[in-house]
């Protein structure tokens, strides 16, 4: 009886003096708090910025990809073309004439496009950029060598033909990117053309 | 006089008995690395694709430099004839500058034997261009390649 009286006390005193207290206190939630705030902000501002980069990657691969299909085309037709000049302001212009006898003109617009121009000839005339709308030229230029043949070729002149293209993308999260591209290209003249 | 025993041995050892609910100091370095690596591996993940994007112009770029000598090669062989196979693969023949400059990049472009070598196959040409550059302290090159023959 006695040993149950002071079991009881001592029980009475253990929770008077140790009884667990279960909450947070003010300085605890607000150091939480603001950690939880800080590291969500950080989070997010890297979020965005990674979703605005892959905005802007995605767009400046779509302006290379169209820069680089119109390039293809422009020297596909250079390549078998003949009777090649550039003209207009900064020589942003050249104009030949086909392997089917068209004469072609590309050129620079003022719409921030490569414009392809097929007039004369047995050809229906046909105008119209061969750039999307996605992308910007900036600038185009062209630059047409003549080489003399030697030997068995002399008499006939070898074109090699400079194209220098600036482009740039649609602008993504305010950000525009550039991308100057310069190649040549040698047209084929097989037949002393 | 037993209680007044009782009472002091539990006030005295309050602080030994008291449940000490705390995180350790090795708990707190753990959970604070682990926020930090994330943060900085984000950060980077960041940096990197940002460095991606000159990249991949650079690529751009690089190719049709490379395609544009295979082109000279070309023009030289048509204006010199077939028995200038050999002399026309001769940077210095050809009178073309090996570094040029575009977006920023130096780019230099030479014939790497080692990697991809331009001969004489007999009836063909092997023309092999490599263009290399620097972005960021990384090199970077590429190769450009075309056959000609001689069919006329």
């Amino acid at each position: 009886m006695i040993k149950q009286i002071k079991n009881k006390k001592i029980k009475y005193l253990f929770d008077k003096y140790f009884i667990k207290r279960e909450a947070f206190t003010v300085a605890e939630l607000l150091v939480a708090v603001g950690l939880f705030t800080v590291i969500i902000s950080i989070s997010i501002g890297s979020y965005i910025r990674m979703i605005q980069q892959q905005r802007l990657m995605t767009s400046l691969m779509a302006a290379n990809d169209n820069v680089s299909l119109a390039l293809e085309q422009m020297m596909r037709e250079i390549r078998t073309g003949k009777n090649f000049t550039e003209s207009g302001f900064d020589l942003d212009k050249i104009s030949f004439v086909n392997d089917v006898g068209c004469d072609i003109t590309y050129s620079f617009t003022s719409e921030n496009s490569i414009d392809r121009l097929q007039n004369g000839g047995s050809c229906e005339e046909n105008d119209g950029p061969i750039t999307s709308e996605n992308i910007k030229v900036q600038d185009m230029s062209f630059d047409v060598e003549s080489k003399p043949g030697v030997g068995i070729f002399s008499g006939t002149n070898f074109e090699l033909v400079t194209i220098r293209v600036e482009i740039s993308n649609e602008k993504a999260a305010g950000v525009e990117k550039t991308n100057k591209i310069e190649t040549k290209v040698s047209a084929r003249k097989y037949f002393g053309e | 006089m037993e209680n007044k025993k009782i009472k002091k041995y539990f006030r005295v050892n309050k602080v030994l008995l008291t449940d000490c609910s705390g995180q350790a100091l090795i708990e707190a370095i753990a959970a604070i690395g682990i926020v930090v690596v994330g943060i900085l591996g984000t950060l980077s993940f960041l940096s990197t694709s940002i460095g991606l994007n000159r990249i991949v112009t650079a690529q751009y770029a690089g190719t049709y430099i490379g395609a544009s000598y295979v082109e000279q090669y070309k023009n030289c062989l048509d204006t010199k004839g077939w028995d200038s196979k050999n002399l026309c693969l001769d940077m210095g023949f050809l009178g073309v500058e090996d570094k040029i400059e575009l977006n920023g990049t130096n780019f230099s472009i030479f014939y790497d034997d080692s990697s991809c070598e331009s001969k004489d196959l007999g009836d063909k040409v092997r023309v092999c261009v490599t263009v290399k550059w620097k972005e960021k302290g990384d090199d970077f090159s590429l190769s450009v390649e075309d056959y000609f023959y001689n069919w006329r």
